[in-house]
């Protein structure tokens, strides 16, 4: 990066300024000159420590017209005056300026120092754009590292989010098979046992051979019952998925009691809008404990044909305030790339709602 | 006032500046020849050079915090910087302070000064201190490391003296450079001096070197107060 920033060239630019009234000073050492000098440096200190002070360079502009009947070289003070109420925008400077050099100071002032306070006015304008330039480029490049950290954030969310998906995805998989097996398939095979069993006491009178046959296969079917009502029993999940996990979720947050309804049917709700709901729940009783400490927390999930819905609302706004952080942002992009709408009401009550479609033709629900 | 308390125990606890703030200026008033004309060297201008070494010796005190890391501990407390620059600026002017008005006072009663005189010297050699100390704050407030502040100071102090008329008459210089001590506060301190003990009475030339000197001490406060100090 260039050691010539605005500031430093201005500050150099003041300094040799300076340098050269000093040196103007010492060829006639006027006392009032030299006081005119101090009140400047002086001045300029004020506003190079209250930089919103910018307007009192007319004052210095005003002290150095009345001085320069005293000390003539205090006109050249003005260009430094000049360039520095144009750096600092002070507009009305410029007018002064021009009043002094055609009316005021007529009878001494000469052609090069009308020049040279125009050109001071110049620099001044040139190097207060410049300032500026790099002041909105500093801005724009905070904006930007802001968006590119936060999308950083998003991503790692997103990488911590697949695997979950993939996991939920296979529990609830696991759990449809178990149910099948043990509803249908299951119950089939009971019924078959139970059938052959029946059948048994009618072959009293049959062949003896026939008869023990008939036991042996009968018992294996016995043994083959009991195997699949096992398997059904290790293929039932013990991670609670679903609404179950949301209850869970609520039931176990420390806070304060949180009351939790569902409405609808929410055995239509896909796995990979659990993991969504799940998301928003654990972050708005989080922020809940962080900032807000509510007395009251509500949650509502309403699932319809067509999309869910879950309200979360806490008492704790005002002390919360209304900004929105990293994580109700990201949960807003998550819920975007997914079809849905997030959005976040600090009034009274701090309510967060999550609006989610639901497109059945494409995922299997945890139920199903 | 407990930052104004330690500071001062902390300035004073330092060999250097016990002889440079309490000792030296009394022992000054003293050596009759300097305040009667019997030297070339000026004990008003003597006086004027010792003010100077002594604050800038004490004012080292904000820079020893910072290189200990002591001010950021201190600001770690509930004090506003403010607070702790006033009470260390005024615990470095207490002592010299008190050594001018011993002075002014050993001066009336040793050397028949006039009230006039006494309270004309006072109020210079005050208005000095408080410039000296600022500046001196102000110059520590641009180095890091005490070494290099103190050699670039010495540098300075001695130009400064020889240009304000403190160590020789001003009239012993060339022209040109005659005048170039204005930069420096000391220069309108011996002005005034000067101009006082020449009238008698506090007249015009008196009262600008006071003003010079309180727009530097303000200059001085103005660029110290924006620096960073951690």
């Amino acid at each position: 990066m260039s050691v010539f920033k605005p500031e430093t060239t201005f500050l150099i630019c003041k300094i040799a300024g300076f340098g050269l009234l000093l040196a103007l000073w010492l060829s006639e050492s006027e006392t009032a000159g030299f006081f005119l000098l101090l009140f400047l440096v002086l001045m300029s200190l004020l506003r190079w420590r209250f930089p919103r002070l910018g307007a009192t360079t007319i004052l210095d502009c005003v002290a150095c017209v009345l001085l320069s009947s005293i000390w003539g070289y205090a006109q050249y003070a003005l260009v430094l005056v000049l360039f520095e109420g144009m750096y600092r925008r002070v507009y009305l400077l410029g007018a002064i300026g021009v009043l002094f050099s055609f009316h005021f100071a007529a009878d001494f002032f000469d052609l090069s120092l009308t020049v040279l306070l125009a050109l001071g006015a110049l620099c001044g304008l040139f190097l207060g754009q410049w300032e500026r330039e790099s002041e909105q480029k500093l801005v724009l490049r905070d904006t930007e590292a802001g968006k590119y950290y936060e999308l950083e954030h998003l991503q790692n969310d997103l990488m911590t989010t697949l695997p979950q998906i993939e996991r939920m995805t296979a529990v609830a998989e696991r759990a449809r098979i178990a149910r099948d097996i043990h509803d249908n398939a299951g119950h089939e095979i009971v019924a078959a046992y139970i059938s052959l069993q029946t059948a048994r006491g009618m072959l009293d009178g049959a062949d003896a051979d026939a008869l023990e046959l008939y036991d042996a296969a009968l018992q294996r079917l016995n043994s083959g019952v009991n195997k699949i009502r096992e398997t059904a029993h290790n293929l039932q999940t013990v991670t609670s998925i679903g609404v179950e996990s949301l209850l869970e979720t609520c039931e176990k947050f420390p806070g304060c009691p949180v009351e939790f309804r569902t409405y609808g049917d929410t055995a239509r709700i896909p796995v990979y809008v659990w993991n969504m709901l799940e998301a928003c729940l654990n972050e708005s009783l989080t922020n809940a404990t962080r900032h807000a400490r509510p007395s009251y927390v509500s949650v509502e999930l309403d699932a319809t044909a067509h999309l869910v819905r879950l309200c979360i609302e806490n008492d704790g706004a005002g002390k919360a305030g209304g900004s929105m952080g990293n994580g109700l942002r990201n949960l807003r992009h998550r819920a975007i790339a997914i079809g849905g709408t997030f959005s976040v009401d600090a009034g009274e009550v701090f309510r967060v709602v999550c609006v989610i479609p639901i497109q059945e033709e494409q995922y299997e629900s945890i139920d199903r | 006032m407990t930052i104004f308390r330690f500071a001062l125990i902390k300035g004073l606890r330092n060999p250097a500046t016990l002889l440079f703030n309490c000792i030296l200026p009394l022992l000054l008033i003293f050596v009759r020849p300097l305040w009667t004309g019997g030297t070339a060297v000026s004990g008003y201008g003597l006086l004027i050079l010792v003010i100077w070494g002594g604050s800038f010796l004490i004012a080292q005190g904000t820079l020893n915090d910072r290189e200990s890391g002591a001010l950021t501990r201190i600001l770690a407390a509930p004090i506003s910087m403010r607070s702790y620059l006033t009470q260390n600026l005024l615990a470095y002017m207490v002592p010299l302070t008190v050594q001018v008005a011993l002075i002014s006072a050993l001066g009336t009663i040793l050397y028949d000064w006039s009230l006039t005189l006494a309270l004309g010297l006072f109020l210079c050699y005050t208005v000095f201190t408080i410039a000296s100390v600022t500046m001196s704050f102000a110059w520590n407030c641009l180095f890091k490391h005490k070494e290099t502040s103190f050699a670039s100071f010495s540098a300075m102090v001695t130009f400064g003296s020889i240009l304000s008329g403190a160590w020789i008459p001003l009239a012993q210089l060339p022209t040109v450079l005659q005048y170039a001590g204005a930069i420096f506060p000391a220069y309108w301190g011996v002005q005034g001096i000067t101009s006082l003990i020449e009238l008698g009475t506090m007249g015009t030339e008196y009262w600008m070197g006071i003003a010079a000197m309180a727009l530097f001490a303000m200059a001085y406060l103005l660029y110290g107060g924006k620096r960073r100090m951690i």
